[in-house]
């Protein structure tokens, strides 16, 4: 049990960061993104055993991803109106203006399955067979949505070109 | 580079970074501990519950546990960690962390940050007017950054309640009652920023206006 907590502990801190990364980029929210971490770092202690010289990693990536599609699937008040956002993202290029609000907003115009593909492919760089698996549908589905994902993103991929990490 | 190529780069980039809670390991750890508790009890509970009534029970006892007061125990719901002084289901509003439950008489909602900020008051008597608990979307237990929730509980007969908004568009309230636990619905409803409350109305089964209430 003792040795089953250590590998645990172990694998928390190595990847955590990275996965709550991965949940930010899908939620958008940093509280909630913590909150998505756990829900699936939790189930994954509880099978630990079974997932520990699998993939562990793997499956919380796929508990995150679900839980997060699954979360928004149960929500009624998801049908409620929100405010409606701005036509285009541009960013103002005297400004200095902050990548991270750029970036979400820009993906808050996806809907949440090609934000999940885009956050599958383009951030855990899986293929999209792999990405297929963890959502549940065909390869073909997955590309068609990283395909439209792209095409809403690139106007504003354009304005960013200039802030791009090098 | 190609878009596919910058769109990586900027998903990856430190902005996007947090921090984890300080002792997330262990609070994960205690987290799954306790689940895996409640699921033991669950799953022994069941084997007991299943035996008495294969092996044991006749229709007496049968028609016994389905007394109404059997049925409460039965059905309650398993204790939630981070509410636990809640006596019901703690049922989540709104994805940053809003929540309504009920403690004994009173019924609570929380919205939870780095502090708690929760507002717990006594049910209204039966036969009070179905809209007399109406918490509005400027109450501090139901909003967290932009998202600005108003709540009330469903008197007797109520199945739907309607939100005039300040710009003249209608919202219409979501019932739950945390999978019968309630011991009445609460309804909420998400209202944009901008917009102000003017009226909340409640109906009965029949489309019927059984209380209006100005915002």
């Amino acid at each position: 049990m003792r040795e089953h907590d250590e590998a645990f502990s172990e694998f928390v801190a190595a990847r955590s960061r990275h996965l709550l990364q991965a949940a930010y980029l899908l939620t958008g929210d940093p509280h909630r993104a913590e909150d998505l971490l756990q829900t699936a770092l939790t189930r994954a202690y509880l099978r630990w055993d079974r997932i520990e010289s699998d993939d562990p990693e793997g499956y919380v990536r796929r508990t995150l991803t679900n839980a997060h599609i699954d979360w928004w699937r149960r929500k009624p008040w998801r049908e409620e109106p929100t405010e409606v956002l701005p036509e285009t993202v541009v960013p103002d290029a005297a400004a200095a203006y902050d990548v991270r609000s750029v970036v979400l907003s820009a993906l808050d115009r996806l809907s949440r399955r090609q934000r999940a593909v885009v956050v599958l492919r383009y951030y855990e760089d899986l293929s999209e067979a792999e990405i297929a698996s963890i959502l549940g549908c065909s390869p073909g589905t997955v590309k068609s949505a990283a395909s439209r994902a792209m095409a809403t993103l690139r106007p504003v991929l354009a304005g960013m070109r200039e802030e791009l990490p090098r | 580079m190609s878009p596919e190529d910058e769109l990586r780069l900027l998903l990856r980039a430190p902005q996007h970074s947090l921090d984890p809670t300080p002792g997330l390991p262990d609070r994960v750890r205690r987290r799954g501990r306790v689940l895996r508790r409640r699921q033991r009890t669950a799953g022994g509970s069941l084997v007991v519950a299943a035996l008495l009534t294969a092996g044991l029970a006749g229709p007496s006892l049968v028609a016994r546990l389905r007394a109404p007061d059997q049925a409460v125990v039965a059905g309650r719901p398993v204790p939630d960690p981070r509410f636990p002084d809640a006596t019901t289901e703690v049922a989540t509003l709104a994805p940053a962390g809003i929540f309504t439950y009920f403690k004994g008489a009173q019924w609570c909602t929380v919205a939870r940050r780095l502090s708690d900020s929760s507002t717990c008051s006594p049910l209204p008597a039966p036969n009070a007017p179905s809209l007399v608990s109406v918490r509005g979307p400027g109450t501090n237990s139901l909003s967290i950054d932009r998202i600005r929730l108003a709540a009330g509980l469903a008197g007797a007969g109520v199945v739907k309640v309607e939100l005039l908004l300040s710009d003249g568009s209608h919202l219409v309230a979501v019932l739950i009652d945390g999978h019968g636990s309630f011991p009445q619905p609460v309804w909420s409803a998400s209202v944009p920023p901008s917009r102000t409350v003017e009226r909340y109305t409640a109906f009965n089964a029949a489309g019927q206006v059984l209380a209006t209430r100005p915002g």
